[in-house]
């Protein structure tokens, strides 16, 4: 979408509203993302809905030990450990807030 | 639609019925001994409003009452804070009165009234005890009363779900339209049959949007009173004059918007305008104009409130200058251009509380003022749903819609000249500055062809033709919001859901015609988007070092790392490419201060955009790294992206 935060890939038709879908991989920092297949939406507090371009969902469950200790990583509110493996918590509302926050004329 | 005179009596019936049924709620709150915290307070702003409306309205036995109403609540107030026991119950019998007379018209408080009044003198000298004058039986009268429309109360959710679905079902119909293609030739019958459901569907949609909207009209029979009212007792001449007032609101906000524009209005009158001595000294005519528009801008509703009066001093507009915003300024609590609170003005609501109003209904408010000139306040609502006449163009494969009310035309580029360094086309021997959609969007794509047509969009005046790929045609379609993700973007109105479920983006006009030039020109010739600025970020902290990358990189800054001031200095004087330096204090071999300290004495980079980032949070120290040149100054502990971003985005412009 011309002119929009750069972490933003654009909007698509959810239903009939207009939904903004953000690059999530660039969001984090992470590798790859360039060809997302999936879009999961989310819906902050505030009621606002975006979608995140994303490769899978690996799972849904319930959160259990959540170390709140590693809250200085901003965009990952919490961390948690699931089996062994470190997984990160993200906080929706800060996401969106770091696509804002990019956005450009 | 029938009389405004009669559609505000409606808006006030609706609006009065939910201020009694709290009234009442809190006095039964009171009697139960588990009043709401504040009161008090919400009855006297319940009553005073009605009082105000019902002025407005002239509808004098409710006012009456509700002064009566209001004054024992001062009373109380005086007092010691709480409604006494034996005020209860008539001001239970004062809200029913109300009510007979506001809903029903009929009934007469007078007798209220009096009743009130003896309550209200035993308050205010507890020690004596009056007699309390029995109140009369509430008198029915069942004679002639004011004729009125029938009005039925509707959750507005549901409205909403009934316009989402005419929505819907003019899409479904678009299909359909689509998938009988031209099937239906030649059968007249079928042919028919969709004529006719196509001019429903339209009647649906109107009567449908009806429900939801009402025109500003409805509200300003009482303003030009008001104006009147206010000059008058500031002995000036004052004219209203209003435009576009036919424009159609949300009933939601409109039915709260009574009392800011008339305190706006007020303000005009009594702080911008000149007495008229004052205003021929400065060449003026000795009467003021006040003007009151409404203008719908895609999703958006304009209503302006401009004077033609003094203007705010220059000191204000300095200090906005600083703040950002005029409107801001003007709006802190307590602000006042009064040097006195005229007797008008009275107890009604501040220029805080009308930002706050707007506001809290998912608007905004501006303002702007030139010395000698005047002031203008701007407010801009939402409109939960509109309609838009659009015209369909393509540029790089997206699909764009522009206000047909602002199309003047579209046309073939045959020859276009160069003047001044800027593309013009020649349109019937006007010259009209050429560009590029997609330059104008800072859109990499692909250059035009060169049979490429232009659409000629105009607004206030100005005009620009913009080429693009395709003309597709015009649609009327409905206004979606960008939601607050996007809603920032200048460039867009809106979107809209196409017949064959593509998102059309609803551009701005005002953009369109006023948007840099230069790169226009700049992107027909390549769409090469703009190189990101680079920043360097300095801290010893591996964590805090690629926490920050990613919040630069995720806002598309280019991003360069070092893990101390030595090291973050060779950087700077090695890569020209950094735009901007970000910093912490606290780091081995040389410091953030140090470091600032020696890019400032650089002979090359002295002037690099520098911003400390610390958990150092004393004054000393952020006079400490100012001084030693830094733009600004951030703490760690009240760290946030958002902050950082504003500030390296203020720094080098991006």
């Amino acid at each position: 979408m011309p002119g929009s935060p750069p972490a933003l890939l654009g909007v698509r038709n959810l239903r009939g509203a207009v939904l903004p879908v953000v690059r999530l991989a660039a969001v984090v920092g992470a590798q790859g993302g360039e060809a997302p297949k999936r879009v999961l939406v989310v819906e902050e507090e505030s009621g606002a809905a975006a979608g995140f371009a994303i490769d899978e969902v690996l799972d849904v469950g319930e959160i259990g030990g959540v170390d709140e200790a590693a809250d200085s990583a901003l965009l990952t509110s919490q961390m948690l450990t699931d089996g062994g493996e470190l997984v990160g918590l993200l906080d929706v509302g800060r996401v969106l807030a770091v696509v804002r926050g990019g956005a450009t004329p | 639609m029938s009389d405004p005179e009669t559609e505000f009596l409606e808006i006030f019936r609706d609006e009065a019925r939910e201020r009694l049924d709290r009234m009442v709620d809190t006095l039964l709150g009171l009697e139960s001994g588990q009043p709401p915290p504040d009161a008090v307070d919400s009855l006297f702003r319940e009553a005073h409003t009605l009082k105000g409306a019902a002025a407005m309205l002239e509808l004098d036995g409710v006012r009456t009452l509700a002064h009566a109403i209001e004054e024992i609540l001062e009373a109380a107030r005086a007092q010691d804070g709480g409604v006494p026991e034996e005020a209860v119950d008539p001001l239970l019998r004062a809200v029913d009165c109300l009510r007979r007379q506001i809903v029903d018209g009929t009934g007469d408080g007078a007798d209220l009234v009096s009743e009130l009044g003896a309550v209200r003198t035993r308050l205010q000298t507890p020690e004596t005890s009056d007699e309390i004058t029995p109140a009369a039986p509430p008198t029915s009268m069942d004679g002639v009363h004011p004729e009125r429309q029938r009005t039925i109360r509707v959750p507005a959710e549901k409205v909403d779900r009934l316009l989402d679905l005419v929505g819907e079902t003019a899409l479904h119909r678009r299909r359909l339209d689509h998938a009988l293609g031209n099937s239906a030739v030649g059968r007249q019958a079928v042919a028919d049959e969709l004529g006719t459901g196509e001019r429903l569907l339209d009647d649906l949609q109107d009567a449908a949007v009806g429900m939801r909207t009402l025109p500003l009209s409805s509200i300003v029979g009482g303003f030009p009173r008001a104006v009147r009212d206010v000059a008058l007792a500031e002995g000036k001449e004052v004219e209203l004059a209003t435009r576009g007032t036919e424009t159609e609101l949300d009933r939601v906000i409109l039915e709260g918007l009574s009392d800011p524009i008339v305190h706006l209005l007020r303000n005009a009158v009594a702080h911008g305008i000149e007495l008229p001595d004052e205003r021929e000294r400065r060449g003026k005519p000795r009467g003021g104009l006040v003007v009151l528009s409404a203008d719908q801008r895609g999703a958006v509703v304009v209503i302006t409130v401009s004077d033609d009066g003094a203007g705010v001093p220059q000191s204000l507009l300095e200090d906005a200058e600083k703040a950002g915003s005029l409107a801001e300024v003007l709006a802190r609590p307590g602000f006042s251009t009064a040097a006195s609170v005229s007797e008008l003005s009275g107890r009604g609501v501040g220029l805080d509380a009308v930002k706050a109003h707007v506001e809290a209904v998912g608007g905004s408010m501006e303002a702007s003022s030139r010395p000698g000139e005047g002031t203008a306040f701007e407010l801009r609502l939402p409109l939960t749903l509109a309609l838009l006449d659009v015209l369909l163009v393509e540029r790089g494969g997206h699909v764009f819609g522009i206000p047909l009310t602002n199309v003047e035309e579209g046309v073939e580029v045959e020859e276009s000249l160069v003047l001044e360094g800027k593309t013009a086309l020649r349109v019937r021997d006007r010259s009209v500055p050429l560009g590029d959609l997609a330059g104008l969007l800072r859109a990499p794509t692909a250059p035009l062809s060169e049979r490429a047509p232009a659409v000629i969009v105009a607004t206030s005046g100005r005009r620009r033709a913009l080429r693009c790929d395709r003309l597709l045609g015009e649609e009327q379609v409905v206004v979606k919001s960008l939601g607050p993700l996007l809603s920032s973007l200048p460039a867009y109105l809106g979107a809209a859901i196409l017949g064959d479920g593509r998102v059309a983006l609803l551009l701005e006009p005002g953009y369109l015609v006023r948007a840099e030039g230069d790169d226009v020109v700049r992107s027909v010739a390549a769409a090469e988007p703009a190189r990101a600025p680079k920043v360097l970020v300095v801290e010893d902290s591996f964590t805090v070092r690629e926490l920050q990358r990613s919040i630069l990189e995720a806002a598309g800054y280019r991003v360069k790392t070092a893990h101390d001031g030595r090291d973050g200095l060779n950087s700077v004087t090695s890569d020209e490419e950094i735009d901007l330096v970000v910093t912490d204090v606290e780091m081995p071999e040389m410091d953030g201060i140090e470091l600032t300290r020696a890019i400032r004495a650089h002979p090359q980079r002295s002037s690099l955009p520098i911003v400390i980032v610390t958990s150092r949070a004393s004054d000393e120290d952020e006079r400490l790294g100012i001084e030693a040149g830094a733009d600004a100054y951030m703490v760690k502990r009240n760290f946030e992206q958002q902050a950082l971003l504003e500030t390296v985005h203020r720094l080098v412009g991006r």
